[in-house]
């Protein structure tokens, strides 16, 4: 049984425009798989509808084999899945500890010890154990995208999903987050990694989807689609 | 002199409460809560109601609390939460729509004629350096800096306070954090409300309990908060005062007739010089 698994998936932002028309896809326990495509392909839809943030209107999303289409959004993000949606989202008037604190939310509720989370965190990100008073906006981009991937990792997720994560970075730095999600992927964090940087997110994955107007049109091994001609002349420039 | 101080000092904190429990509801919902001046405005009724049946002053003030913290969930879920995804317009006017009915309905309740609440302190005086003060006042003033200081302590130190601000800024990441944002908006509420009522009890010793105080208060925090930065909460009791003391030094020293026109020029002034506040926008962002 994969971890994540969508069937048919038709979802929309209203009743009048449907954005994705049937959607197949699945992530297993601890697999790196990119969604690759244009812009307004669905990418992001897919991510939202999954995270009960856009409306689903047919079809069904199964995390750990139990429907999850219809949940509340918090219910989501408290059964073991996490986003990092584009632009980041850090709450900007909150310093980098509040941030990472807050998305522990499920876990201080049930009177969990995070010490092992935040040191695990400021591991992987050693800048913001040293920035760790600062208020978020006042962090520079890549800054913050690690301080939104830390976020994510503090909530102990079984699936992390990720949209444009390399969006606005400089080069080194996109390496540098590609570098910790396979990190963080080796820890057996299953991750849905939405991107752009289409050869650099295939090369890190184990699998890939590529989604045209709103549906799966090619889908295999990272290796097959690096190497399809269809995917290099769209995707990977020729 | 020091006695004037200590009577616009005083105002001034009634406003920065009042101020600072109105930018709460702002900072939560971006809403603006009109209704508020009446929700002090029955807090204080409740308070001379609960006085009236003889009990004694820290009991009443406890009903009071207790009141206005049942009010705020009632009213939350009454005039906001079904209005939530509507553009935030239908709820300011639901809210003016409310302050005209709670005054009525005091008015049914508590009748036309302004009410007396007794002091704590009776009409003793404080001594303090060669200068008599009022009790009431001071008392006016430590309060207001305990419920500051708790306000901060709670915000910033506790993980409900957290979870309020992560909140504020931005829902949507807040629900993707597992936190449910219409809890942590009804908890907003009854802060505020409960904040409401402390300016309630603080008020209704010093003036006469009547339908109208809650305009009063309402306009006079507006321009508190207006001055301090809209959404500041430190604006918010910066501006307090400074309205208290500018009303007071006017009373005394032009007239009383004009310290409420002479507090709207300044105002307009400030609109005009300083449209972002003393505390502009990037203390309200962090707020």
């Amino acid at each position: 049984m994969p971890l994540l698994e969508l069937n048919g998936l038709r979802a929309a932002y209203s009743d009048v425009v449907e954005v994705l028309h049937g959607i197949d896809l699945t992530v297993g326990a601890g697999e790196l798989v990119t969604l690759i495509g244009s812009n307004g392909a669905g990418k992001t839809t897919t991510l939202k509808a999954i995270m009960g943030m856009a409306r689903t209107q047919a079809g069904q999303i199964s995390f750990e084999g139990e429907s999850i289409v219809g949940c509340h959004t918090t219910d989501i993000a408290t059964r073991g899945l996490s986003m990092v949606p584009e632009g980041r989202g850090v709450f900007p008037g909150l310093s980098v500890y509040d941030n990472l604190r807050v998305a522990a939310t499920p876990w201080i509720k049930r009177g969990m010890s995070l010490t092992r989370e935040f040191d695990l965190v400021f591991d992987l990100f050693p800048v913001l154990a040293e920035r760790r008073k600062q208020l978020a906006w006042s962090l520079s981009g890549g800054q913050q995208q690690m301080l939104a991937i830390g976020r994510a990792l503090v909530a102990r997720p079984k699936l992390m999903l990720l949209d444009e994560p390399s969006l606005g970075l400089a080069p080194n730095l996109v390496e540098q987050v590609f570098n910790i999600l396979v990190k963080i992927n080796r820890e057996g964090v299953a991750i849905l990694l939405v991107e752009q940087n289409a050869f650099m997110a295939l090369e890190v994955s184990h699998r890939g989807y590529v989604i045209e107007r709103g549906k799966v049109t090619i889908e295999g091994s990272a290796e097959m689609l690096l190497n399809d001609n269809r995917v290099k002349t769209a995707y990977l420039g020729g | 002199m020091a006695q004037v101080f200590a009577t616009g000092l005083a105002m001034g904190c009634i406003y920065a409460l009042v101020g600072l429990s109105f930018i709460l509801i702002y900072n939560a919902t971006h809403g603006l809560n009109f209704a508020h001046g009446e929700l002090v405005m029955l807090s204080a009724f409740v308070f001379y109601s609960a006085i009236s049946t003889g009990a004694p002053y820290w009991a009443a003030v406890l009903m009071t609390f207790i009141a206005m913290a049942l009010f705020g969930a009632v009213y939350q879920r009454l005039l906001f939460f079904p209005l939530r995804d509507r553009p935030m317009l239908a709820f300011v006017i639901a809210t003016i729509g409310f302050s005209i009915f709670a005054r009525n309905l005091a008015l049914l309740v508590w009748g036309p004629n302004p009410l007396r609440v007794p002091s704590a302190f009776g009409s003793s005086s404080v001594d303090l350096m060669g200068v008599v003060l009022a009790p009431e006042q001071l008392f006016i003033v430590a309060v207001t800096i305990c419920v500051l200081i708790a306000q901060y302590a709670v915000f910033f130190h506790t993980d409900l306070g957290r979870r309020l601000r992560a909140t504020a800024q931005n829902v949507e990441m807040a629900q993707l954090m597992g936190i449910r944002p219409n809890r942590m908006i009804a908890i907003t509420f009854v802060v505020s409300a409960v904040l409401c009522g402390i300016a309630g009890v603080l008020v209704a010793p010093i003036f006469l309990v009547d339908t109208d105080i809650g305009l009063n208060l309402i306009l006079k925090a507006f321009i508190a908060v207006i001055i301090g930065g809209f959404g500041s909460v430190p604006g918010a009791v910066v501006g307090g005062i400074v309205v208290g003391l500018l009303e007071i030094l006017v009373a005394v020293f032009i007239s009383s007739v004009y310290k409420d026109s002479i507090c709207f020029a300044l105002l307009i002034f400030l609109l005009i010089a300083f449209p972002q506040g003393i505390f502009g926008e990037r203390v309200a962002e962090k707020a």
